[in-house]
């Protein structure tokens, strides 16, 4: 009779161990669970966030191009006649370029139609253009300035326009 | 005595899910109290510079050259004319900036909505502003908010053109 109630005690002790190995595992499994749903969107977060610099860096980087003598008039700013020159010279700079294409073209003044340059009311210069395939188009905004004559009145003219730069190979994209 | 063992069972399992949600409560509470950070951005600051050199076609003193953007805000806050146009600068100023925002936002395809703010500020740690014009705004936006801005100094603080745009993700 004694053996038979240990017996019985025995297996009752048995049956709240494994519950609690049980509820342990359990536990573990739910915290494991909450651990990845966190890493996973730190993860998409951290990744977002490394495109995003990846992107302003390649825009930084057009500040070079906008600051090149042969196409500047200041800061953030492009000579529309010095461009001109340089679309009808692209090939001869074809070592210069830090970029597999240059374009500029106007925002504003509103255009309607695309008249490339070198032309009368021109508002889209090819700079330059290697004829590489795949490559990242970036753009920023820049003046477009040009010097004008106006009732015996000199003076910049400046337009809004837009930079756009083709790079090749640009980690992350 | 089974029931005790039952009660206390209960116990431990309810002191489990407190102390979960204890934890989430102050992630939860850790996450909400990070400080939104404004997104500014390279592209839009460099918008925002272009604008202010942008020749308007507004004669302050009636001889050319034309007032560019950021002395035209000047003339505005001065409540000067465009004696060419028979108007007022501010009347010009928005007409102006509402006409470049519309053309700026169909060069840009991922914008689904933008917001362009001119006013003037007495310090920089005052709240107080005053707006030099109608705050211009366009869209709906559902997506990630950036934004640029440019300080024109004048009398004791600074005028501010600021630009936020919506990028749709």
């Amino acid at each position: 009779m004694g053996s038979f109630v240990g017996c019985i005690k025995m297996k009752a002790g048995q049956l709240r161990i494994q519950q609690m190995a049980f509820m342990i595992i359990a536990i573990f499994f739910f915290f494991v669970l909450v651990g990845l749903a966190f890493l996973s969107y730190e993860t998409k977060t951290t990744s977002s966030d490394f495109a995003d610099l990846q992107k302003q860096q390649a825009i930084s980087s057009l500040g070079v191009i906008t600051n090149m003598p042969e196409l500047s008039c200041g800061e953030l700013c492009l000579d529309a006649d010095k461009l001109e020159v340089m679309t009808s010279l692209s090939n001869s700079y074809e070592d210069v370029w830090p970029v597999a294409s240059i374009n500029v073209t106007k925002v504003y003044p509103k255009v309607d139609k695309w008249i490339k340059c070198p032309a009368p009311d021109c508002n889209y210069y090819s700079v330059y253009d290697s004829g590489r395939s795949s490559v990242t188009q970036y753009g920023t905004f820049v003046s477009l300035c040009k010097r004008v004559k106006e009732d015996g009145h000199v003076y910049d003219r400046c337009e809004i326009a837009k930079l756009s730069v083709g790079v090749k190979g640009v980690a992350g994209q | 005595m089974i029931n005790r063992k039952a009660q206390q069972e209960m116990v431990g399992f309810i002191l489990i899910i407190v102390l979960v949600v204890v934890a989430a409560v102050i992630f939860l509470v850790i996450s909400a109290n990070k400080p939104a950070k404004e997104n500014t951005s390279v592209e839009i600051q460099n918008l925002v510079s272009s604008m202010m050199d942008y020749t308007t076609g507004c004669e302050i003193t009636n001889s050319l050259p034309y007032s560019d953007l950021k002395h035209l805000i000047s003339n505005c806050r001065n409540n000067e004319m465009c004696l060419n146009l028979g108007k007022s600068a501010c009347d010009y100023l928005n007409e102006s900036a509402i006409s470049i925002m519309d053309d700026v936002m169909k060069s840009e395809s991922t914008v689904s909505a933008y917001q362009l703010e001119i006013y003037y500020k007495e310090s920089s740690n005052s709240s107080n502003t005053e707006s030099i014009i109608p705050k211009i705004t366009s869209g709906n936006c559902t997506g990630v908010v950036q934004s640029g801005f440019q300080r024109i100094p004048a009398d004791n603080g600074a005028i501010f053109l600021k630009i936020s745009f919506c990028y749709e993700n």
